[in-house]
């Protein structure tokens, strides 16, 4: 008799605190693993998005600085939103990077120095830093670079090319500077206005068909491997020149945008 | 249901976030596309041959307008039984050759 009532009642075990505690305990842990593992990756997942979003405005930004070279835009303007850095205008004056460009034969400088001192092209450039720290994307002579954890790669290229079509080989350089008269930065949302200037443009025929040396120098080498690997498009190269072989033309052209207000 | 719309809801951010880069990148192919400079050039080149004028100084005009403006290499060589049209911008490369 008794043993059945004892079969149908077996509550002695039962507490409804020690339930409530278990299930509290397992509530907080998901919420301590959530706080401790998930939110940085959330975090992380965000500063990500900001640098692959900077990287499309910057593409974006190239078109334009293409339209205004190539298609005769006097202005245009565009606006950014920029999250998690900070953009900022680095006119061609304050740009410790340059190009060169040498006839090896007799090692002229193809770069007037009429129009640039020292026979030095100092592009300038359209720069993000995030705050992420030490990730940079910029808008340098015509091309996208990003730069990351000591390497760099060019996002999108310029538009420098080789004619040999005919008897000769052409070689045609397209060089952009970024000017302005004040300095700019800004973070969130801002309306970059950019108008192009009277470009510069050069062209040699050399007398016979010479090797012809392109220098990118950069003493930060933030960008050094970008162009070292955009110059082995051209011709083999180890560092960041390269030599084109048996050019019978060089051809320059020196764009210059002037930013007016971000 | 709710999971269904949330699950939706996901892909279609993912699809939204692709299409303003790729909805960009084809315009502007598409724009860059040099179709009416090529055949602007073309017209001009078989107007003056018909009409039989001196074309070495236009085809020098020619070439040099589309250099500075356009930053395109334009070579034309016009022999009585040759045309050709060459055009390169760097992106898009033409060439033609007429046998007359």
């Amino acid at each position: 008799m008794t043993k059945k009532s004892k079969k149908i009642h077996k509550e002695s075990g039962v507490s409804e605190t020690i339930g409530y505690i278990i299930l509290f305990g397992i509530m907080t842990t998901g919420i301590a693993l959530v706080t401790l593992y998930g939110y940085p990756v959330l975090l992380n997942e965000q500063a990500n998005a900001n640098v692959k979003n900077m990287e499309r405005n910057m593409i974006a930004l190239q078109s334009d600085v293409k339209s205004l070279n190539f298609k005769n835009v006097p202005y245009r303007e565009n606006t950014l939103q920029i999250s998690g850095g900070v953009f900022k205008v680095e006119k061609f004056s304050t740009d410790t990077k340059y190009f060169k460009v040498i006839n090896e034969t007799g090692n002229y400088q193809l770069i007037p120095a009429a129009s640039f001192p020292g026979n030095e092209f100092h592009p300038g450039q359209l720069l993000f830093i995030s705050e992420k720290g030490d990730i940079l994307v910029g808008l340098q002579n015509g091309a996208v670079v990003k730069r990351e954890q000591g390497g760099s790669t060019m996002l999108s290229e310029p538009r420098w090319f080789i004619d040999s079509s005919g008897s000769d080989k052409i070689l045609v350089l397209i060089f952009t500077q970024i000017d302005s008269d004040a300095d700019y930065a800004k973070s969130g949302i801002g309306i970059l206005q950019m108008s192009s200037e009277q470009p510069v443009e050069v062209s040699y025929l050399l007398s016979s068909a010479s090797p012809i040396r392109i220098e990118y120098h950069d003493t930060e080498s933030d960008y050094f491997s970008a162009w070292r690997n955009y110059f082995n498009t051209f011709s083999a190269t180890t560092d960041s020149t390269v030599t084109i072989p048996s050019v019978k033309k060089v051809i320059m052209k020196f764009y210059k945008v002037k930013i007016l207000g971000l | 249901m709710g999971l269904i719309i949330s699950v939706s809801i996901f892909l279609l951010a993912i699809i939204v976030n692709q299409s303003m880069l790729v909805g960009q990148t084809t315009s502007e192919s598409v724009l860059d596309f040099p179709k009416a400079e090529i055949q602007d050039i073309r017209n001009e080149v078989f107007r003056y041959r018909s009409a039989e004028v001196d074309p070495d100084p236009i085809q020098a005009d020619i070439e040099t307008l589309t250099l500075y403006r356009k930053s395109a290499l334009v070579d034309i060589s016009n022999t009585s039984e040759r045309l050709t049209i060459h055009y390169n911008n760097g992106v898009t490369y033409y060439h033609e050759v007429i046998q007359i």
